[in-house]
């Protein structure tokens, strides 16, 4: 009992703590001793020396990461009892490009077997992505008005992908020499739904001397989801059954990856994660709108001009909000299409290099390049890695994520008879949410059997 | 069951002490932070001479233009005058700190028209700040027979600092006067032709107030 109060308590420290932290990408699990989940950012590296590994539905753990280009408190306070959204501090806290995402991961199953110098293995994995981005000049147009975009017109972009998928993945590793490993893991992934903007191009044109504001768009958009987008009363009828189970939307993704050890203290490793499509057919829509508008203001001539009658009916004059709206009918005159589409996966890249010490230390250096809808972002951790025994595993290192320069990073494991937790972030240093501009939390539990004597 | 509680207490009170939950909750207010500075058209068109003369009934009378098209008109009055006083709601105005009204015209026809602003208070009876005087459009050139000869363009702006917003926020009414004039010339008629025109574009600039926390 006494133990599985303290096993409690330990959980709660790990979620209570990490609740406070931030990360990108956890690049740290890439090198935490003990814990299968290396495996899944890199096939070809095994960090723990179980026979068999085990991943149970709800206890198998969870991976959460929000990520912008700027925290809360670049433009948000509490003074007073006023929420006070500051756009000047954020236009100056931002850099060109910016963007927020949001990544949401949990293990249905999964299940490892070694054998020899082998191991298979086979997973099925709930995955959802959420990503929008656009570019400063939104953020300036808010705070500094139109007035900063006379000489050169506004323009600026919105981008934003949604992706609900399941994969399932079987993987293997093989030892081929004793200074080589290798793998791959081939997914069938089934799409449930997506949402792809392609492009939302938006400029205003200011006249320098006020007589026009001139609105352009220019849209592409792909949807595939429960509904129909024509009939959206159908909203209510969706059946979470039906949708959680939708195989209409097939996929394929590969994982391979590769370490080398050039001299026995040092390996040096790589991998791709992620590589692949999802072609898209239930419900699929594409959306194409381009137009624009002028406003000059309240056509004064209607007020001298005698009213218009056609069919012994006088026309009543036109009222500002009307010129208006048949001017905006014009962007949203939307063209909608029927045909099944691609989305790309968010793939990554992983580059390490690990230098052992002695049994229980080793130093690393590991990059991943995230690559995503033509956006790249990248994160690099320099990390100690303790392990005492088979028991308990703690790696600490710095990460550079993006823009990012303040992180500490933090992963850990313990393994109790055939339970192993783990929990792991990328920054330990900011203690308040509203700091923070990345936020990630990977924690869970593993089933873990049998010895492999090295 | 006690022990289970506990868990959770800490779990709650581990989660909101580490996300701001608490401070959150306190606020009543929200307020926006920006520099802008917002450039937005008003208004726009060209008044034609044949329409003043379709809208008031010239068009359907016996007035003869003559081989050129003109029609003469006697000065009957030279200058019209038109005043009065307007309530003022200071709502909008509260949130400027700054504000520019740019009217810009192109003036064919026989006439220039000049605008008067004075900001009062009704309690005091006193006037607020520096009366605003413009000339919204100025008479076209005109040559020895009374007709317009070439069009007149003007650009008037009216600009109010933060200064003057102040003092006109304790406005109550406004007294505006309208003067009507015919333009100077030689000539005892004035030669009025359809072509004749007014185009008139209205622009406002306009920049908020940062917002003031209240203690």
């Amino acid at each position: 009992m006494r133990k599985t109060y303290s096993i409690f308590l330990f959980i709660i420290f790990c979620i209570g703590f990490y609740n406070q932290v931030l990360s990108q990408e956890i690049n740290l699990l890439y090198n935490l001793r003990n814990t299968p989940q290396a495996n899944l950012l890199n096939p070809a590296r095994i960090n723990h020396n179980s026979k068999v590994t085990i991943n149970l539905p709800f206890t198998s753990g969870f991976d959460f990461k929000l990520q912008n280009t700027f925290s809360i408190s670049d433009f948000f306070s509490i003074e007073n009892q006023t929420a006070i959204f500051n756009f000047e501090n954020l236009q100056n806290s931002i850099g060109n490009d910016s963007y927020f995402s949001q990544t949401f991961g949990m293990p249905w199953v999964h299940v490892g077997v070694r054998f020899n110098e082998n191991m298979v293995s086979f997973s099925i994995t709930e995955q959802q992505l959420f990503r929008t981005s656009t570019n400063r000049q939104l953020i300036q147009l808010i705070n500094e008005g139109n007035q900063a975009f006379v000489e050169e017109p506004f323009k600026t972009y919105f981008d934003l992908n949604l992706l609900h998928y399941r994969e399932y993945a079987a993987g293997y590793t093989r030892q081929l020499l004793p200074e080589l490993s290798v793998g791959g893991r081939v997914k069938l992934l089934t799409g449930i739904a997506a949402i792809d903007i392609k492009k939302l191009n938006i400029e205003l044109h200011t006249g320098s001397n006020l007589e026009y504001l001139r609105f352009m768009v220019d849209g592409e958009y792909n949807l595939s989801l429960p509904i129909n987008i024509n009939n959206i009363s159908d909203i209510a009828n969706i059946k979470p059954l039906a949708y959680f189970t939708n195989g209409s939307n097939i996929g394929t993704a590969i994982d391979l990856g590769a370490s080398y050890r050039p001299i026995p203290e040092l390996e040096l490793s790589a991998s791709i994660i992620d590589l692949g499509f999802i072609r898209w057919k239930t419900n699929a829509t594409n959306i194409t709108h381009s137009g624009s508008f002028t406003w000059r203001g309240l056509y004064i001539n209607q007020f001298f001009e005698k009213p218009q009658i056609i069919n012994n009916e006088e026309i009543p004059e036109m009222k500002p909000l009307e010129q208006l709206g048949d001017s905006l009918k014009e962007i949203f005159d939307f063209n909608v299409q029927e045909k099944p589409f691609s989305t790309g996966m968010p793939t990554k890249l992983f580059i390490s290099g690990e230098y052992t010490l002695d049994e229980t230390f080793s130093a690393s250096l590991t990059n991943q390049l995230f690559i995503y809808n033509h956006q790249l972002t990248n994160a690099l951790t320099l990390a100690g890695n303790l392990k005492l025994g088979n028991v308990w595993a703690l790696s600490a290192g710095y990460s550079i994520i993006e823009r990012s320069y303040n992180n500490l990073s933090l992963a850990t494991s313990l393994k109790l008879g055939p339970f192993q937790f783990y929990a792991a972030t990328s920054n330990i240093l900011s203690m308040r949410i509203t700091q923070t501009s990345n936020f990630s939390i990977r924690f869970g539990m593993n089933f873990m059997f049998g010895k492999i004597e090295n | 069951m006690r022990k289970s509680l506990q868990i959770i207490l800490s779990i709650v009170l581990l989660f909101t002490q580490s996300c701001d939950f608490a401070e959150i909750a306190t606020v009543r207010k929200v307020s926006f932070v920006s520099n802008g500075t917002y450039l937005l058209p008003l208004a726009y068109g060209d008044i034609k001479m044949q329409t003043v003369f379709d809208v008031s009934g010239l068009s359907d009378i016996n007035f003869i233009a003559d081989s050129e098209g003109y029609y003469k008109a006697n000065k009957i009055i030279e200058e019209f005058k038109m005043e009065d006083t307007l309530s003022f709601n200071n709502d909008v105005i509260e949130t400027l700190s700054h504000f520019q009204l740019r009217i810009e015209t192109e003036n064919r026809i026989p006439l220039e028209l000049k605008l008067e602003l004075i900001f009062y208070d009704s309690l005091v009876n006193t006037k607020l700040g520096s009366p605003i005087d413009i000339f919204l459009v100025a008479p076209p050139k005109m040559n020895e027979q009374g007709k317009a000869i070439a069009s007149t363009n003007n650009v008037e702006i009216i600009e109010l600092n933060a200064e003057q917003i102040e003092a006109y926020q304790q406005a109550s009414f406004i007294f505006y006067k309208i003067d009507f004039s015919l333009p100077q010339t030689n000539s005892d008629k004035i030669m009025l032709h359809p072509s004749d025109f007014l185009t008139i574009n209205i622009g406002t600039i306009v920049k908020l107030n940062k917002p003031q926390n209240e203690e």
